[in-house]
């Protein structure tokens, strides 16, 4: 059985179901930050995809987005775990139930 | 062809009437304003308007002068001058104008109140020089203005209605004028108990305005009101009041029943038939003035040749012979009036009579004197045989009232307790109304309505009782009076009581012949009295208290014909003209001899004469004892107080006097005696002056001939001058010492004549008191239920003020609040959506996501 | 006999891998373990990258986000791992699981749907050329504006990061 494109996105969407679950569910931000992760990448898969089996009229348009995938997602990682850091600095937690400062 | 025939009273249009009425009108407003001006505290103001005033009454008698004498040059029926002013009141058939009438009656009251009002002007202008402001002096003559502005309007009104403005302006103004020192208590009641008892006069004159006025259009049966006559025009052809037996009048000329009358107004001769006896005839209308005729059709009203349009009142205007008919458009909203099928012919005078309720004097009259072809005076016999309470007639009733308005006015008894108390008024005041104009007015009324008054003997007689019974009890009432004008007031009541029984009676022009005599002689009394009064206060001006009561009694006079002689001569003057003795020939001596020959020839009335006439004598004897007696108790014997300082009135109270004690000696051998002289008829010059008023007031009396005027005469004078002998053993010389008060005392009719018979005191425990009484109980409800209600109100509406705040806060307020709650409420709910969390945050977006998928993907 | 469909079963396997990591990342207890699980992720993808003729894709995918965000993870979770109830990251939210499991499951298949009901302009790559020199030409070519700004945002995460982390300086002379 030759992948096809289709295979690809089915892939790519319950990766992309399975980081929501993660953002949805987790508690420690750290978590929700992995499956930040997740859902990246299972936009870089459907990038990828498309530029190998869609017709491509702009050069390897797919492909040049997910290197921007890549080094954006690591530059917010870094920035993010940087506030976690600080958070947890602070609060002595990083349970998001805890970071309840914007309630209301 | 007329329906009717008779005597019309003719009217000839004078378009200058109204002088006579405007100078004093015009005086007193100019007064008015003088009194409440600027300058009205200077004395040169008192010049001026005293100038005014004396020239605004002398060109009024002048302008009276000048009609009576224009008057004296139409011929004798058609002496009434006419002048349509304003038509005032048209309502239904009621047409009251603003009409001003001189007919020789009116002209003599005209005469009478300028010419007697003169020389009180001239008096009052200088005896309310002191004690007077300049302001109060111009206000008293705006009212004296106005007081005779009002007693010309009454002598010259043609109608009830205006009539009655002038007798309310009478009384008003006799309120301010005997008032008029209205900071003294006494005299502001003096002045209102004049017009309150007038009040009760003129209840009873305007109700039997209201009969008269509706017993000319229905009668009543069964307690209901049935109008009579549906036609309110008829023709009536005028003749002289001749015969006046019934059914022996030729018959009116009968023209062929024949051809209607001519349908275009053009003046074409036709060969249509006209009346036998050819030749043209005469239209007349006195109704309705202002009114335009059309005649037989015409679109335009007639015309006279010159091209003005025809106005009732008209006289004798030439008709083409024939049939006519005629269409009278008063106008003003009025319906138009249709006469038809009036022959014209023979030199004829046809009149368009109004027949119907009316309140002109001349129409009335006209009405009643009008024949059918009979020769019977229908209209009189229908009003004649109208009856109200049963039995009563009409006619009769309607009399009755009238003469309470009458009495209220000229002072008949009961309502005679005015009288007195108008003394309070100054002197000018007491000489004018009591002599000259106000208390004349009620015997003018009934001369004027004589032709309705001849109609009821009963009635004649009810008056004539009453006035008798007036003079009687006023004389004895002013046999002992101590205060000097007193005397006079009740002279001045008894001489009215001799007034009405004359008239009472039947003689008219008697009646008014003493009205001008007594004018004269009271006037001159009153201002003899005036001036008398005047000299004394001066002289106790420098010295003792200064009481006015003191001054006017008699107790405390005597001697002053020392001082003041001119004064005395003019009183005695007065005196022999009221009471004929010792001395006759003045001019009360012509009026009343004139009055008890009437008395005892009368044949209208119920009760034999002679018993009037016999308490006539007696009033007459009193009269001339009392008066006398203040002569003697003023003027002669010792002085009682002090003559020192009593000076002789100056200015132009000397001229009045004179002026006044002249008349009162040639008026009454002017107007009475002088036509048995020049041999005309053997009426009196008055009598026969005031005949064409008259008629239709001819009331029947027995004729005794000279023999029994004789005797009259001489019985009179034998009373009159045992009354004088009387006073003069009495009181004259030196025998008026001390004791002659304790002599009165001890006389049986003391008490009663000082008291006025009490009759003051029996109103005041009754009438009066009954009617505080009430003015009490009104003053209770008032306050107690009247204003306990309107407090109800204002609890009320407080009650329901809180019920409205209540439901404002409770119920409006409340939903604002629970709509500003429930925002709130709500919005903490959904806060609760603002978790703080990411991830919900994160839910909801993509919720969103998968609704936007849905939307997009699977609704398409 | 049948000629093994090298691709197919490359594929299969790799995403195996990849979901099968992916759902440690969602249901493991430990953050530790999630993180590590992460790491399968990513080389399984990397995987699926050169399978989809993204070589140089695949190496950057392992060179920078295994080598170097993975790496951040996994420092940030130790250093973060001093909780109490770290490892207890599955606690419910407001709706719980169950909902959070749904509302995935929707997605997931309206995604799924999506994808396969969309018809695709296809066009068959036949050669599997390596694709670093037609990435290099790009993001100097079409591509040197985000390329150039993409340093910068580099740069500024760098920054933003050193600052945020920085413990609270005390406001004194002192150092």
């Amino acid at each position: 059985m030759k992948p096809t494109l289709d295979h690809y996105l089915v892939v790519s969407a319950i990766l992309f179901a399975l980081g929501l679950f993660t953002v949805i569910t987790r508690k420690n931000a750290v978590g929700i930050l992995l499956g930040v992760e997740l859902i990246l990448n299972a936009a870089a898969l459907d990038f990828v995809a498309f530029d190998h089996f869609v017709a491509e009229s702009r050069g390897p348009a797919g492909q040049v987005f997910v290197l921007f995938i890549i080094a954006f997602a690591a530059s917010e990682a870094a920035v993010a775990l940087a506030i976690v850091l600080q958070v947890y600095r602070s609060h002595r937690s990083i349970a998001v139930d805890d970071l309840t400062q914007l309630r209301n | 062809m007329p329906d009717f025939h008779g005597p019309i009273q003719h009217v000839t249009l004078a378009g200058s009437l109204w002088l006579i009425v405007i100078f004093p009108l015009a005086a007193a407003l100019v007064c008015a304003w003088a009194a409440l001006a600027r300058g009205r505290s200077r004395e040169k103001m008192r010049d001026a308007v005293a100038v005014l005033s004396m020239g605004a009454m002398g060109l009024a008698f002048a302008t009276s002068a000048y009609h009576a004498w224009a008057l004296s040059t139409l011929p004798d029926d058609e002496r009434f001058l006419l002048q349509h002013v304003w038509r005032m009141v048209r309502l239904g058939q009621l047409d009251a104008s603003f009409d001003l009438a001189l007919d020789t009656l009116s002209s003599t009251m005209t005469l009478v109140v300028t010419g007697i009002g003169l020389p009180i002007f001239v008096f009052a202008a200088t005896s309310m020089r002191d004690g007077t402001t300049p302001a109060s002096y111009a206000r008293f003559f705006a009212w004296l203005n106005a007081f005779v502005f009002a007693m010309l309007v009454l002598v010259l009104a043609d109608n009830f209605v205006l009539l009655f403005f002038g007798w309310e302006g009478v009384g008003l103004c006799s309120w301010g004028l005997i008032g008029f020192v209205w900071t003294d208590a006494a005299k502001a009641t003096a002045g209102r108990k004049v017009f309150v008892v007038n009040r009760i006069g003129d209840a009873g004159f305007v109700l039997g305005v209201a009969l008269f006025y509706w017993g000319f259009g229905g009668a009543w049966a069964d307690g209901d009101y049935v109008p009579d006559l549906n036609a309110r025009f008829s023709s009536v052809e005028v003749r002289a009041s001749s015969g006046d037996a019934d059914g022996d009048e030729a018959p009116a000329a009968k023209p062929a029943p024949t051809a209607p009358a001519d349908r275009d107004d053009e003046d074409e001769d036709r060969a249509a038939p006209i009346p036998p006896s050819n030749g043209d005839g005469f239209l007349t209308l006195t109704s309705y003035p202002g009114a335009a005729v059309f005649m037989d059709d015409a679109r335009a009203p007639m015309k006279i040749a010159g091209g003005d349009l025809v106005r009732a009142p008209f006289v004798r205007m030439p008709i083409k012979g024939g049939f006519h008919s005629f269409r009278i458009h008063p106008g003003s909203g009025l319906d138009d009036f249709l006469v038809t099928h009036v022959a014209f012919g023979g030199g004829r005078e046809i009149a368009l009579v109004a027949f119907g309720p009316t309140v002109t004097f001349r129409e009335a009259r006209d009405q009643l004197a009008a024949r059918d072809a009979h020769g019977h005076m229908t209209f009189r016999d229908a009003l004649l045989a109208k009856r109200g309470f049963g039995a009563v007639g009409l006619v009769t009733i309607a009399s009755l009232l009238l003469f309470i308005g009458a009495a209220g006015k000229s002072a008949q008894f009961p309502l005679h307790v005015w009288l007195p108390d108008a003394l309070a008024g100054p002197t000018p005041v007491s000489a004018l109304i009591h002599a000259a104009t106000m208390v004349t007015a009620g015997v003018y009324l009934i001369a004027r309505l004589g032709f309705f008054f001849a109609l009821s003997p009963a009635a004649g007689t009810a008056i004539a009782i009453v006035g008798v019974s007036t003079a009687l009890f006023a004389a004895i009432a002013g046999l002992y009076q101590y205060d000097l004008k007193r005397v006079l007031a009740y002279s001045t009541i008894s001489q009215l009581g001799l007034m009405v029984l004359a008239v009472g009676v039947g003689g008219y022009a008697t009646g008014v012949f003493h009205l001008v005599t007594h004018a004269c002689f009271k006037a001159c009394l009153f201002l003899s009295a005036g001036a008398l009064i005047h000299a004394l206060h001066q002289s106790r001006a420098e010295g003792a208290s200064h009481d006015e009561k003191h001054a006017q009694d008699v107790r405390r006079m005597g001697g002053l014909g020392r001082v003041l002689p001119r004064t005395a001569r003019a009183y005695a003057v007065g005196c022999l003209a009221m009471t004929a003795a010792p001395i006759p020939g003045l001019a009360g001596f012509w009026s009343k001899d004139d009055i008890l020959v009437r008395v005892f020839t009368a044949r209208n009335i119920v009760i034999p004469g002679a018993i009037l006439g016999g308490v006539a004598l007696v009033v007459a004897a009193m009269t001339s004892f009392y008066m006398w007696r203040t002569y003697y108790l003023a003027f002669d014997g010792e002085p009682r107080t002090p003559l020192r300082g009593v000076q002789p009135p100056e200015g132009g109270i000397p001229h009045a006097l004179a002026v006044l004690a002249g008349l009162s000696v040639i008026v009454g051998v002017l107007l009475g005696a002088s036509t048995k002289l020049i041999g005309r008829g053997g009426d009196s010059l008055l009598e026969e002056w005031l005949a064409p008023s008259l008629r239709g007031a001819e009331a029947p009396f027995a004729s005794g001939g000279a023999l029994v005027e004789w005797a009259v005469i001489a019985t009179t004078y034998a009373c009159a001058a045992g009354g004088w002998l009387l006073a003069r053993s009495r009181y004259a010389g030196r025998k008026a010492g001390d004791e002659w008060q304790a002599r009165e005392r001890r006389s049986p009719l003391f008490a009663a004549s000082t008291h006025g018979f009490w009759i003051d005191a029996i109103y005041t425990h009754t009438f009066v008191a009954l009617t505080l009484r009430v003015r009490d109980f009104a003053a209770e409800f008032d306050r107690y239920v009247i204003d306990s209600v309107v407090n109800a109100t204002g609890v009320l509406t407080r009650a329901f003020a809180w019920v409205v705040g209540r439901v404002d806060d409770d119920v409006v307020d409340g939903a604002v609040r629970a709509l500003s709650k429930g925002t709130l409420r709500a919005g903490e709910r959904i806060r609760a959506a603002q978790t703080g969390r990411v991830q919900s945050y994160v839910y909801v977006i993509v919720l969103g996501i998968l609704a936007l998928a849905f939307l997009q993907y699977w609704l398409r | 006999m049948a000629r093994v469909d090298f691709a197919g079963v490359a594929f299969a396997v790799l995403a195996l891998l990849t979901l099968g990591s992916a759902a440690i990342v969602a249901f493991a207890r430990n953050v530790m373990h999630s993180a590590v699980a992460l790491l399968g992720t990513l080389c399984g993808v990397a995987g699926l990258y050169v399978l989809l003729s993204a070589d140089f894709l695949a190496a950057a995918q392992v060179l920078v986000y295994v080598g170097g965000t993975l790496i951040l993870f996994l420092f940030a979770a130790m250093l973060t791992a001093r909780i109490e109830h770290a490892e207890t990251s599955n606690e419910p939210l407001a709706t719980g699981r169950k909902a959070a499991a749904f509302v995935t499951i929707l997605l997931a298949f309206a995604l799924v749907t999506i994808a396969l009901d969309t018809i695709w302009p296809l066009e068959e790559k036949t050669v599997a050329l390596p694709s670093t020199a037609k990435l290099g030409h790009a993001l100097l070519g079409a591509y040197v504006l985000p390329f150039e700004l993409a340093s910068l945002v580099l740069l500024m995460a760098m920054v933003g990061a050193l600052v945020i982390a920085r413990r609270a300086v005390k406001a004194g002379p002192t150092e």
